[in-house]
């Protein structure tokens, strides 16, 4: 019986008890698809903390932010309702509701739409406050249901 | 997401220019109203002429630096650098033009243009700059800007009343030409002229920049090009008035009225790169200020796990 990719989320944060913890170690021991989806977890889960660690912004952001868009782009058929809802309180508050509005067309993915914030943050304000309104974006976002939520 | 009260002090630059030009009209408007009251009206007509009054050269040695300040965020190569770079030089022109123009307006051996004796030569340069060559660059600045705007997609075709009010200020641009046209042909009246036909395509400008701003909304971004547009229609409107009641009325009231258009537009001229500066550090500054008082959820735990 193969994890699930929450249980598999929550074993690689240390949640799990330790007995079920001690059993998904063993299953990942022996399964190579498992242990694969531990790795991918693991990496997207580095890329969103380098870019919204606790100190801001990290300091090489566009690479950051190049990293997350392209994972994002995975995510394609996600709601990620979180990210969504906070790229657009991001563009009411520098532009308007209009903009909010115009941007956020019927069918626009969370990270399409992030990649528009981004882009009109970066291209009215400059590159230094796209990066910091990426880390307002993705501060206290929980990475791990987000993972979660788009991981296959 | 909520802000706390500690406002950068450049953050409150839009609030400062509004109390500013607030202030400085009422006092304008008390002293005009005393002086037409308790002293004979010929007392006014000690203006400068074509001298830029200090208050109008020191609002736009504010947005001068207020441009510099937005021009800073941007990276060499960002597509809004051009347009913040035109406007920037627009700023300084104005600046260099109005102290050109008080230069010579000094009829005193203690000004170092005097003993040149190119007042003439100033005066001319002065009216350059801060006539044709300042509205040239602000036009530049500004359709750089418009076709960023239109390229991310804030185009908005205008409907029929903005399309009337482009016809009116044309038809006042052809008016004025046809008057300039059929008396004498100056070098002041050629300037005017210029001026009169940039003024023409920055009301344009300043009809799609109002329409693209408007599609945004009510933020700072928008804010800033929208303040563009007002100054301009501000300019428009001032010289139309001043044009049109220049024969009926005194020259005192015609001087006044000029300085009553030139420092409002100015202002507003100065509160668009204000509420872009204001946006950035709104943006840039916030980082600091929250990273201690927002909930991280998630990030340091997964963090430190990997």
């Amino acid at each position: 019986m193969h994890p699930r990719t929450g249980t598999l989320v929550s074993f690689s944060d240390a949640e799990l008890n330790p007995g079920r913890s001690r059993r998904i170690a063993r299953h990942l021991q022996q399964c190579p698809n498992c242990q694969a989806a531990l790795d991918r977890i693991s990496q997207e889960k580095r890329g969103l903390a380098a870019l919204a660690g606790p100190d801001g912004p990290a300091i090489d952001t566009q690479q950051g932010l190049a990293a997350v868009l392209a994972g994002m782009a995975r995510w394609r058929e996600a709601p990620a309702p979180e990210l969504r809802s906070r790229a657009r309180a991001q563009i009411e508050i520098y532009f308007g509701c209009g903009a909010a509005s115009f941007m956020e067309s019927p069918g626009i993915r969370a990270d399409e739409l992030m990649a528009k914030t981004l882009a009109l943050i970066s291209t009215f304000l400059g590159q230094e406050a796209a990066e910091a309104v990426t880390g307002e974006i993705l501060r206290g976002l929980d990475c791990a249901a987000l993972t979660a939520e788009v991981l296959p | 997401m909520t802000r706390t009260e500690d406002r950068n002090p450049i953050e409150s630059a839009p609030r400062w220019i509004v109390a500013v030009t607030g202030t400085y009209l009422c006092l304008g408007a008390l002293a005009l109203y005393v002086w037409s009251h308790a002293a004979p009206a010929f007392s006014m007509q000690a203006s400068p002429g074509d001298a830029e009054a200090l208050s109008v050269i020191a609002m736009a040695a504010a947005q001068t630096w207020l441009c510099v300040l937005v021009l800073r965020a941007f990276e060499p190569g960002a597509p809004l650098r051009r347009a913040w770079l035109l406007i920037l030089l627009s700023a300084a022109t104005h600046v260099a033009g109005g102290l050109l123009s008080q230069a010579p307006a000094a009829a005193s051996l203690l000004n170092p243009t005097a003993p040149l004796g190119r007042a003439d030569q100033i005066h001319w340069t002065a009216l350059l700059l801060s006539g044709p060559v300042q509205m040239a660059l602000l036009a530049a600045g500004l359709l750089v800007a418009l076709r960023i705007l239109w390229r991310l997609g804030f185009w908005v075709r205008p409907k029929a009343t903005g399309w009337a009010v482009a016809g009116i200020v044309a038809l006042f641009t052809l008016t004025r030409f046809a008057a300039t046209a059929a008396g004498q042909f100056t070098a002041e009246g050629a300037i005017s002229l210029v001026r009169s036909l940039l003024l023409c395509v920055l009301s344009v400008e300043a009809l799609f920049l109002w329409l693209s701003a408007a599609r945004m909304g009510k933020g700072p971004i928008a804010k800033c090009w929208r303040a563009f547009a007002i100054g301009i229609f501000v300019i428009g409107f001032g010289e139309a008035a001043v044009w049109a009641i220049g024969s009926y009325c005194p020259g005192w009231l015609v001087a006044a009225l000029e300085w009553y258009v030139w420092f409002p537009a100015v202002a507003v001229f100065a509160l668009a790169p204000a509420h872009t500066v204001a946006a950035v550090r709104r943006a840039t500054g916030r980082v600091a200020s929250s990273s201690s008082s927002l909930p991280v959820a998630g990030f340091p735990r997964t963090a430190s796990a990997n």
